[in-house]
């Protein structure tokens, strides 16, 4: 910080010391409120700087770890009911979906009689451990040298996973849990506090002091801290890079259930209590850079208290307009500060770096334009004439089809990790109605305009992409899409609410309706109708084939030049900040065309449909499908959310029904462990072999040698697919 | 070889690890199922229909095989309409009562829609077995709908609109199913789809179009109905302002002015307005409110608010009246004993408080493998409002009903036989010809027990203003 800030800051901090002075309820009390908060807030930012340091993992399912471990400490201090059992059933959830029962095996042990508080509290930290132990092994283990994009949607993974787990598991009732602190209030300068705030702050202020020391004094600790350095260096000094980051998740588990089950008595726990919770951790996690557990700490306990100041600054200063200040700006300030300090996080020095996605580009041949028009043909009928559970699937897979598209330019062209493609989607969404229905604008000119807002918004929130990239890009725009959501969803305006949804009507030109309630002239008459899978397959193939074209462009090449490496591509004459917005513009485009449509489906929306957690499935979704090409972004669409391949299944295969969100985790997981290309290039792999090798009997050349060169990075010819990561 | 063991080391890992969490969520197939409740087992059940015959007391182990016309072995059931689940109830309620009337499963079914918001965060998971215990009691021990079978064809839905609007397509494109119970919160968003296509909807009450679109009902009193109820009571109770602690949520916002005209109705003035945001601690922003108020009034979005209200508010040291609504009365949270003093109206009685209908309630849940949706106020809101479908296609013409004669039958519709509700009549007053309960229970916590504070009738033309 240069010194002009320093002497704002040193003058804001002066005025709010003479303003506490003087009205002490406003500008004092609401500090020592916070305090319990940020205790909660710093306890979990340890865990997730524990994690990060033993893998360089921005662990998203940090929170969820935190409610499964607090779950099971309620069920065995209320019910006397361990929900584990020694010899677990791993047919369970197959047995739930297709119920049947394949194997009488017990799923639960039951004491009996509720049990103490300490015992339940050893238990459901062993349990902990366990999970941080299977995390590292079975997922991050095989992850340490994959791109940063892999580790987030495999944390995301386990998010999704532990959250259904417990709500199949427990319900999505909230629960409560008997104190474990004393909890008297005690008078401090005038305000009232439970007791049991001050132990709880004071337990998480001795945890930082004990990670310090262990990660400072200690053999294990300096061992890992080197292997976050250099893995390869430490490894030939004899120690166990593996079995260091194994404890060290370990660790961050315990202290996920440790903070959910010293906090529990005070907060109560939902199924997905410390998920959100933790969107305030990583900011204080990340002001830290990830590595430093005193500031994660001190700013963890300042950000629950600056949250209280701005909420009684709020109620006093009424003049002041009600923007949603609270939630958002803790985040604003996390951007700025990465926009102004340019600091990354530290990544980890691993042995060798993974590889994103490889980004093929297709020879358009003859064989091709038959297999794209054949697509579109089945795509067409599927959308129009199918019947209508069908034809409703194919539209939200020709939605998820845009949205995974501008993914495939911003993530897997750029390699800049997105985590707000849907609230830039939302934007445009609420303005569509905006422009469209409240000011009378036709369809053309209204959609234009929305689009056009939701690209100026993203601009805007790539900035920071200016000068982070990787974890810590996630991470803010993460924070941004918040803000986004915070700031305009969530209130009425131009991009938010009419009154507590947004009303859109239908689209329409030349005095016909293409919305999916319309009459239309094609079709069974049933809805949705055909009228609006038309207007969505004009603008998905369109979108497609921009994206392709793109692909191929010197605009393309150029991108894949700063995937591949932002250093060498500026030596090379690349402009790479202008290839940035450029990427994060033309991204914004499809994810505003894709809100523009989500809304004209919807009809009635608000800020859910376009909120922070979904922005984080579309990447995952877009992640499985394959992120890095066309194809990839088309087979997202196909599993998207009631996409065609969830309809097909649950009509002709299996309805999974309350397991949707399982087993959606248990595919992210395998999909970032096991086959790093997604389903595209899985298929893209094996099936081209197949073909190949079947020609090779024959005599024949290989169909396509640029698709069956999926591998190591390589230098890029002019059809090459790149294969570097960030 | 190295790679192999490498290998198998990590398919065991993961083998462990589906297992570890997996095996959370399957059946609890160790016959440690909930057992029915004492007042279950003591109390005599309440008949659901007075042309039916009762049930058997649940003191009563059930008979050996049920009684029945057809002499079926099984309650008659067809594909959604669902088996009792073979474990997941205690002995006794393996089989099901032995006085009833089966449905002839020759006969054609008639369904009944279930719009279940199950499959992501926000989740109703008790909403699908509930339903499907529902339509197997039906079946067995009330013959179902005139002999014909009853079904329920259930459509998950996510948190996000999508999937809702998906179920209500499903629905109104469907010939065969007239009726269909909304578990979502997404309702706003199906109510059109539904109505157009002339399905009846019985929602939740999360939005004025939930009892002003035109075949949607709610047997919910909801957003007008507990707050007119909480004030009537509080009014009653000698308090004469209120501080409204409500949810920072745009979804709640709308009902401010709300809540201070139905405050001001009741004589009672609302002095202040905290907007609760989703910090853990809300001890901050409850020691903003003014403990001077003679009624605090918490209108929480989330249950995982409550807790942390309940604790502020204790800490603070409010002395006086203590509302919310009933997401904070779940057993769970009661059992701590930080609700002491709260009082909520609830929708209905069963299953999760003492009253008329409970154990009818319970019973029913448990022996008709729903044995985990006892004891939530999910569970009794499905049951409650399968029982007022069922009684409305009854009034429409059984096997025979259209979408015209059930919305026909809806508009002049009244009945005391959901369990666990009051009684239930529709069209409902006024402009509000959906709002078809009058009647919120409302019921303290005293300690860490539940208890009935009596029905508050709701009057419903005091909202007309509302409507401009």
């Amino acid at each position: 910080m240069n010194r002009v800030g320093r002497a704002a800051l040193g003058a804001v901090g002066i005025a709010w010391i003479i303003a506490a002075v003087m009205n002490s309820s406003v500008y004092l009390d609401p500090l020592l409120f916070g305090l319990g908060s940020g205790a909660i807030i710093a306890a979990l930012a340890l865990g997730l700087v524990v994690a990060y340091r033993a893998s360089g993992v921005i662990n998203f399912g940090h929170g969820a770890v935190a409610t499964y471990v607090t779950y099971v400490y309620i069920s065995l201090t209320s019910d006397g009911v361990y929900p584990v059992p020694p010899l677990p059933n791993p047919l369970a959830p197959v047995e739930g979906i297709l119920g049947i029962e394949i194997l009488d095996l017990p799923t639960r042990v039951d004491f009996n009689a509720p049990m103490g508080k300490a015992p339940a509290m050893v238990i459901a930290l062993a349990t902990a451990a366990l999970l941080g132990l299977v995390a590292h092994y079975a997922i991050f283990r095989p992850l340490r040298y994959a791109p940063v994009l892999a580790k987030v949607v495999a944390s995301v993974g386990i998010m999704l996973f532990l959250q259904a787990a417990v709500v199949l598991r427990f319900g999505s009732n909230a629960k409560g849990a008997e104190p474990i602190f004393p909890n008297e209030p005690v008078e401090v300068l005038g305000a009232r506090i439970g007791q049991d705030r001050f132990w709880v702050m004071g337990t998480v202020v001795v945890i930082a002091a004990g990670l310090w020391s262990l990660f400072k004094f200690t053999r294990f600790g300096i061992a890992t801290r080197a292997s976050a350095e250099n893995e390869q260096f430490t490894t030939l000094l004899g120690f166990n890079a593996d079995f260091q980051a194994g404890v060290s998740w370990m660790l961050a588990s315990v202290l996920a259930g440790l903070v959910g089950i010293l906090v529990a008595p005070i907060t109560g726990v939902t199924p997905n209590f410390f998920t959100i919770l933790l969107i305030s951790s990583l900011g204080a996690a990340l002001l830290g850079k990830m590595s430093s557990f005193a500031i994660a700490t001190g700013a963890g306990i300042a950000l629950g208290m600056l949250d209280q100041q701005l909420f009684r600054v709020e109620l006093h200063w009424d003049w002041l307009p009600d923007i949603g200040w609270r939630r958002a700006l803790p985040f604003v300030v996390i951007a700025l500060a990465m926009i102004i300090g340019g600091e990354t996080l530290p990544s980890r020095g691993a042995v060798t770096a993974g590889a994103l996605p490889e980004a093929v580009a297709p020879r358009i041949t003859r064989w091709r334009v038959v297999l794209y028009t054949g697509l579109f043909v089945v795509a067409a009928v599927l959308a129009v004439f199918a019947p209508f559970q069908y034809r409703g699937g194919m539209h939200n897979t020709l939605i998820g089809v845009m949205l995974a598209l501008s993914l495939v330019v911003v993530t897997g062209y750029v390699g800049q990790i997105s985590l707000m493609q849907m609230a830039l989607a939302g934007v445009s969404a609420f303005a569509v109605g905006s422009f469209g229905t409240d000011a009378g604008l036709p369809l053309p000119v209204a959609s234009v305009l929305a689009v056009l807002s939701g690209v100026a918004f993203g601009l805007i929130a790539a900035l920071p992409s200016l000068r982070t990239r990787g974890a810590s890009l996630a991470i803010v725009t993460l924070a941004s899409g918040l803000a986004i959501e915070e700031i305009f969803f969530q209130r009425s305006g131009w991009f938010g609410l009419d009154r507590n949804l947004k009303d859109t009507d239908p689209p329409s030109l030349f005095g016909l309706e293409f919305g999916p309630n319309s009459s239309f002239w094609l079709g069974d008459g049933k809805i949705p109708t055909g009228g609006f899978g038309i207007l969505l397959l004009a603008m998905t193939a369109l979108s497609c084939i921009g994206v392709m074209r793109l692909r191929r462009s010197r605009l393309g090449e150029q991108m894949l030049a700063v995937r591949s490496n932002e250093r060498a591509a500026a030596a090379a004459g690349v402009h790479v900040a202008a290839i940035k917005l450029a990427a994060f513009g033309i991204a914004s485009l499809l994810a505003g065309l894709g809100g523009a449509l989500t809304a004209y489906k919807l009809e009635k929306y608000g800020a859910d449909s376009f909120g922070i957690f979904l922005s984080i499935s579309v990447l995952a979704f877009a992640y499985l499908g394959g992120i890095s090409t066309v194809g990839g972004a088309v087979t997202a669409g196909i599993l998207y959310t009631q996409g065609i391949g969830i309809v097909v299944t649950n009509e002709l295969v299996i309805d999974v029904g309350p397991y949707t969100a399982y087993v959606a985790g248990l595919l992210l997981i395998a999909t970032a462990v096991y086959n790093n290309e997604g389903i595209d290039g899985f298929q893209r792999t094996h099936f081209h072999s197949l073909v190949n090798k079947w020609r090779r009997r024959r005599g024949l050349a290989p169909l396509d040698s640029t698709l069956v060169a999926v591998g190591p990075p390589g230098v890029s010819g002019e059809n090459e697919g790149l294969g570097h990561g960030e | 070889m190295r790679k192999s063991t490498r290998q198998l080391w990590r398919m065991l890992a993961v083998l462990l690890a589906l297992g570890l969490v997996a095996a959370a969520c399957g059946d609890d197939d160790d016959g440690t199922a909930t057992a029915p409740s004492d007042a279950a087992a003591q109390e005599p059940a309440a008949p659901a229909d007075e042309e039916e015959p009762g049930p058997v007391d649940s003191d009563e182990p059930a008979a050996e095989e049920p009684a029945t016309e057809t002499d079926a072995e099984e309650p008659a059931t067809e594909t959604d309409a669902a088996e009792p689940a073979p474990d997941d109830g205690d002995d006794m309620a393996e089989e099901p009562a032995s006085d009833g009337t089966m449905a002839d499963e020759s006969l054609s079914p008639v369904k009944i829609g279930l719009i279940a918001q199950d499959q992501e965060f926000i989740s109703f998971p008790e909403a699908r077995p509930a339903a499907e215990a529902a339509v197997a009691y039906f079946n067995a021990e009330l013959g179902g709908i005139d002999g014909h079978p009853v079904e329920v064809e259930i459509c998950g839905a996510g948190d996000a609109p999508e999937s809702s609007i998906a179920c209500a397509q499903q629905f109104a494109n469907a010939d065969d199913v007239p009726i269909v119970v909304q578990v979502t919160l997404n309702s706003p968003a199906t109510n059109e789809t539904l109505a157009n296509a002339g399905v009846v909807g019985l929602n939740y009450f999360v939005d004025f179009g939930d009892v002003l679109t035109p075949g949607i009902f709610s047997a919910d009193p909801g957003l007008l109905g507990f707050p007119q109820a909480v004030y009537a009571h509080a009014a009653a109770n000698g308090a004469e302002t209120t501080t409204l602690l409500i949810a920072d949520d745009p979804l709640y916002e709308t009902f401010i002015p709300v809540v201070e005209a139905i405050a001001a109705f009741n004589g009672i003035t609302l002095t202040e307005t905290i907007k609760l945001g989703f910090e853990p601690d809300l001890t901050g922003s409850i020691s903003a409110a003014d403990t001077g108020t003679g009624a605090w009034f918490f209108l929480l979005a989330d249950g995982g608010q409550c807790q942390a209200s309940a604790t502020g508010s204790n800490t603070v040291g409010y002395e006086g009246l203590i509302y919310s609504l009933e997401n904070c009365l779940n057993t769970d949270l009661v059992e701590t004993g930080d609700f002491d003093g709260w009082i909520a109206p609830v929708v209905s009685s069963a299953p999760t408080i003492d009253g008329e209908g409970r154990a009818e309630a319970n019973r029913i849940l448990e022996t008709y493998g729903a044995a985990d949706a006892a004891g939530t106020a999910t569970g009794g809101w499905v049951l409650g409002n399968m029982f007022i479908a069922r009684e409305a296609l009854v009034a429409a013409g059984g096997a025979d009903a259209t979408s015209e004669s059930l919305i026909e039958a809806m508009n002049s519709f009244s009945t005391a036989n959901a369990v666990g509700f009051p009684e239930i009549a529709c069209p409902g007053p006024s402009f509000w010809v959906g709002a078809c309960n009058p009647s919120p229970l409302m019921v303290g916590v005293s300690g860490t027990d539940r208890i009935s504070l009596g029905y508050v009738d709701v009057d419903y033309s005091i909202f007309d203003a509302f409507l401009g």
